[in-house]
């Protein structure tokens, strides 16, 4: 099931953010909705997450310059962090679903930003942060709740029995 | 198996393939895949560039209110179709306005044999200043072409698919030009910058540089050709204790807005890193 909506889902959301939400810009930063994607499929159901973080960041890289993988190890980072709370927290209140958004775009741009100092990039990582990291955490907070909420229905329609258990 | 073990062995074991992706894609082994999945989606990617292009333009385009408000309502059905015919002349318009533009770029060195693409998306990155164009390796396109536009150097191919390319603009970070400043002739190396501006490093103390003065490619290194236009200098940092100045270039392209580009196909760049291998 995972890949019947993942997959498709992925690809579009990767389109959409290389066609679209780039050419939308809050300072340096765009709306990524890839990355909200994983986070919120990281709160339903944590374990999927973590592959959708890998799946996102792939599909991700092909429309990138820097290296293959950054973005999936980034993604996967922000997952796994994300997946610990699953099961402590009311994942169904707005606000825990925002904060969720504002600390995994931190945490995963955290980690894009040194994988590519690692790759030899060089970076003005305070302009990045000030300027891209939290416009970005702060669109994905914005659009935090409407994609958690879609992913919630798509979650119903495909997991419909364990539904109750994940909440 | 507790669900935390389960989990921390399902993180562990897809933080060793992400990292095995990282390594294959070092290795290029992920190329053929990469060139698929990019010759998949190009179409697709065209298409809502195009109808978002389209959009944008229609939405940021000046009308004029006042007539319509005055519009009478029985016209108002033929004036909403005369209006989506005007948005796409007006869109056909543009795009031959810059196809002229362009043209006339091309016009400015006929040495030069040009090949024109369109830009069908951005980065998915948003530390890294690349674009994804519309032609690959079945029109001609090589790693290392420069492509400018009618306003000057925009950049050069860095990956090459057989339907798309990708563009490292000149504002990106790990971009590196060897340039000169027009009037004065001091060189220097022009490195991007996560802001979009252009710092030329290593100008030498002993030239007087002024802001304003227009900066091209110098050709030095085989990189670029030489004298394309670059930008202008906004601003001049010289310190009497350091070796070097350095100025800030502003770009004359806006890289933000790029529709159309021209790729440089018959410019064949000088890789010297072989032979800086050898001598080390």
């Amino acid at each position: 099931m995972i890949w019947a909506i993942a997959v498709p889902l992925l690809a579009v959301l990767s389109l959409l953010q290389t066609t679209i939400l780039r050419h939308l810009p809050l300072l340096d930063g765009n709306l990524d909705l890839l990355l909200l994607a994983v986070l919120c499929w990281s709160l339903l159901r944590p374990e999927e997450g973590m592959i959708w973080a890998v799946l996102a960041g792939s599909f991700s890289d092909i429309f990138t310059g820097g290296p293959f993988g950054v973005t999936s190890i980034a993604y996967l980072f922000a997952a796994f962090c994300i997946s610990f709370l699953h099961g402590r927290l009311r994942t169904h209140n707005p606000i825990v679903v925002m904060a969720i958004a504002l600390s995994g775009t931190i945490l995963a741009h955290l980690t894009a930003v040194a994988l590519l100092v690692v790759f030899g990039r060089s970076l003005e990582i305070g302009y990045l942060l000030l300027y891209v990291t939290l416009p970005t955490a702060f669109l994905n907070t914005v659009g935090a709740v409407p994609v958690y909420l879609t992913l919630r229905l798509l979650h119903r329609i495909g997991v419909p029995v364990l539904t109750e258990d994940t909440e | 198996m507790s669900n935390s073990k389960r989990r921390l062995l399902i993180a562990s074991a897809l933080f060793a393939a992400a990292i095995g992706l990282v390594l294959l894609g070092q290795a290029g082994m992920l190329a053929p895949v990469q060139d698929l999945a990019q010759r998949a989606v190009t179409g697709v990617q065209r298409s809502i560039s195009t109808a978002f292009f389209t959009l944008r333009d229609f939405l940021t385009a000046p009308r004029n209110l006042q007539e319509l408000i005055q519009t009478n309502s029985q016209l108002e059905e033929r004036v909403a179709q005369l209006e989506a015919e005007v948005v796409t002349l007006r869109d056909q318009a543009a795009e031959v306005d810059q196809l002229k533009a362009l043209l006339g770029a091309a016009r400015e060195a006929p040495e030069n044999r040009y090949l024109a693409a369109q830009v069908i998306g951005r980065d998915t990155s948003p530390f890294l200043h690349y674009l994804i164009l519309d032609q690959g390796s079945i029109a001609g396109v090589r790693r290392g072409m420069p492509v400018v536009n009618e306003k000057g150097l925009v950049g050069r191919i860095t990956e090459v698919s057989a339907s798309a390319s990708k563009l490292q603009l000149i504002t990106d970070p790990d971009s590196v030009i060897n340039a000169r400043i027009q009037e004065s002739r001091a060189e220097g190396i022009l490195v991007g910058r996560a802001t979009g501006e252009l710092e030329m490093i290593y100008v030498s103390q002993d030239i007087k540089v002024t802001v304003g003065e227009i900066v091209v490619t110098s050709g030095l290194g085989g990189g670029f050709p030489p004298e394309i236009l670059i930008g202008r200098v906004v601003s001049v940092h010289r310190r009497d204790y350091e070796l070097y100045q350095t100025a800030i270039i502003e770009p004359r392209s806006d890289f933000s807005r790029l529709e159309m580009v021209l790729i440089i196909t018959n410019f064949e760049p000088v890789l010297i890193d072989p032979l800086l291998e050898r001598a080390r």
